[in-house]
């Protein structure tokens, strides 16, 4: 319902924004993929043995009206596979010129978290089918907000930063639920460098409120447990209320048109949770001939467990044995259990190829192996795509 | 473990020092082929540098009004493979990023050289390419291709 008010109203924010000057200008980019997993108990980013079709298949179309010489309205409306083709509005936005060089842009944006950020969904843009999915799975990547956008010349080098504020407020997914998921006070910044065949990038980004509203009985009862034999504070380190959160990511590539090599690493925390410290990282290298690409990209998802066994005194505070519950020596494998569920090593591995058979039409064949160097979820997925932009 | 992700740090730093060094030293990167000119011409209403207009191809300055030939076209193709030095899907890939992030807007796109020599001479801050360069009429020729 909530989607479906805000669609509208970004609709009758256009219409009623257009009048005699200002022309709607309307460009759309879409993706149909397909892909199967090559064993019957593989599944891999949402595919399975099956030939499936609902992960790297979308449809979208933005919608953009200058108002003014300095005030600009952009709207995205994106139809998911992965969501049922639920239309949604993927960023909406007013854009205003301070000056040349400074703009603000205002409504529902794209955090910059990534070097790929601000083309994620358009496949079109890069080379892989999508991008790494080792690095590219942060929970949420729009946030409701503010940013300042700078752009300036440093020597021959183009400087674009962004300073970006905000909130996120939605349903993302956590502990393998769906959870709702509150983080205030967003603030960073993103600042990319372009010269010649190279471009860098690095961001940061800070938040003091982060609060998960889990609803898994497991997990809200080991709270109840810890909170009964009197550690709250343990339970609290369990549980994300209220805690803080940090990304940081750096990047980048050079792209000489020939061949192309880059990668990125980032590093995401929410110390006083049981979310797990997620490192991630990729190298990427492709060489092009003619109007076909070939790459090859190693992929690296290194978390390390957070600890909320360190918050539990050796001596229990109440007492070692309450009656109808688990002892108080058992707390400290079930923290760690918890802590452990969230934590991912994954090795990934991907070939492939992109083919620009026709003017805005890519075709890309992508094979990913995925070694779970700690767990049981290796897999192999052919995946494909026909992506383009009109 | 602790280790092994210190070394790919440092390999990960290692690749972006030397590009930091890259830039510092600058580096001059393909222009026109010289013993390859062509009869085509970038033509401005004044003297521009070529750096800039390469970045206004790319969207990355705006300090001019630039146009484009239609897409398919051979002279823009030739354009974007000599002067830009990026194929045409090369192209579309990067436009298609700054268009879609609300970072430019396309470049206004006029069907022959006549247009754009009018619309050149018409605008003192305009750029673009024709294909003759004996077309050019007085007007500033930054480049042959």
């Amino acid at each position: 319902m909530k989607k479906n008010s805000f669609i509208l109203f970004c609709l009758v924010l256009l219409l009623t924004t257009t009048p005699a000057r200002a022309d709607v200008e309307w460009s759309g980019f879409a993706s149909f993929g397909g892909g199967f997993t090559t064993a019957s108990d593989e599944e891999l980013l949402g595919y399975t043995n099956d030939l499936g079709f609902k992960p790297d298949t979308l449809f979208a179309l933005q919608a953009s009206s200058f108002i003014s010489d300095r005030l600009s309205v952009t709207v995205q409306f994106m139809a998911r596979g992965e969501d049922d083709f639920d239309v949604g509005v993927e960023w909406a936005y007013l854009r205003y010129k301070l000056s040349d060089s400074w703009t603000i842009n205002a409504g529902k944006l794209r955090l910059p978290m990534y070097s790929y950020s601000d083309s994620l969904d358009v496949g079109y843009t890069y080379h892989w089918l999508r991008p790494p999915a080792s690095v590219y799975r942060a929970p949420f990547d729009t946030i409701l907000g503010m940013n300042f956008t700078n752009n300036m010349m440093l020597g021959n080098a183009l400087i674009s930063t962004q300073i970006i504020t905000g909130r996120f407020n939605d349903e993302i997914r956590f502990n393998r639920e769906p959870v709702q998921a509150d983080v205030h006070n967003i603030i960073g910044f993103n600042t990319t460098a372009e010269q010649g065949f190279w471009t860098l990038r690095g961001g940061y980004f800070v938040t003091n409120d982060v609060s998960l509203h889990v609803t898994n009985p497991n997990l809200l009862g080991l709270a109840d447990i810890l909170r009964a034999y009197g550690v709250p504070e343990a339970a609290d380190a369990l549980l994300a209320e209220g805690d803080k959160g940090s990304f940081g990511g750096v990047g980048f590539m050079y792209d000489n048109s020939d061949f192309f090599f880059g990668g990125e690493y980032t590093a995401l925390r929410v110390p006083g949770s049981m979310v797990a410290r997620q490192f991630s990282q990729y190298l990427t290298l492709g060489k092009r001939f003619g109007n076909y690409t070939v790459h090859g990209t190693f992929e690296q998802t290194k978390d390390s467990p957070a600890r909320p066994e360190r918050h539990l005194p050796t001596v229990p505070p109440i007492t070692a044995q309450l009656p109808g519950l688990p002892p108080y020596s058992a707390l400290a494998g079930f923290l760690q259990g918890a802590a452990a569920s969230e934590v991912k090593r994954y090795d990934y591995y991907t070939l492939g190829v992109r083919y620009d058979f026709d003017r805005g039409v890519a075709l890309k064949l992508d094979i990913t192996k995925l070694n779970d160097t700690r767990g049981n979820a290796d897999a192999n997925l052919i995946s494909f795509a026909v992506q383009t932009v009109f | 473990m602790i280790a092994g992700m210190r070394s790919r740090i440092v390999i990960l730093s290692l690749f972006v020092a030397a590009a930091v060094l890259n830039m510092l030293t600058g580096h001059a990167h393909a222009a026109g082929d010289e013993a390859n000119l062509g009869k085509g011409a970038i033509v401005s209403s004044k003297e521009i540098e070529l750096d800039v207009v390469r970045r206004m191809y790319l969207g990355q300055q705006r300090d001019f009004i630039a146009v484009n030939l239609p897409e398919g076209d051979k002279t823009r193709e030739r354009f974007e493979q000599k002067i830009i030095g990026r194929t045409p899907a090369q192209m579309k890939a990067h436009w298609s990023r700054l268009v879609f992030t609300g970072r430019a807007w396309e470049l206004s796109i006029l069907r022959s050289d006549e247009d754009i020599i009018g619309f050149i001479q018409a605008n003192d801050n305009a750029i673009g390419y024709i294909s003759d360069a004996s077309k050019a009429n007085g007007l500033f020729i930054v480049e042959r291709f």
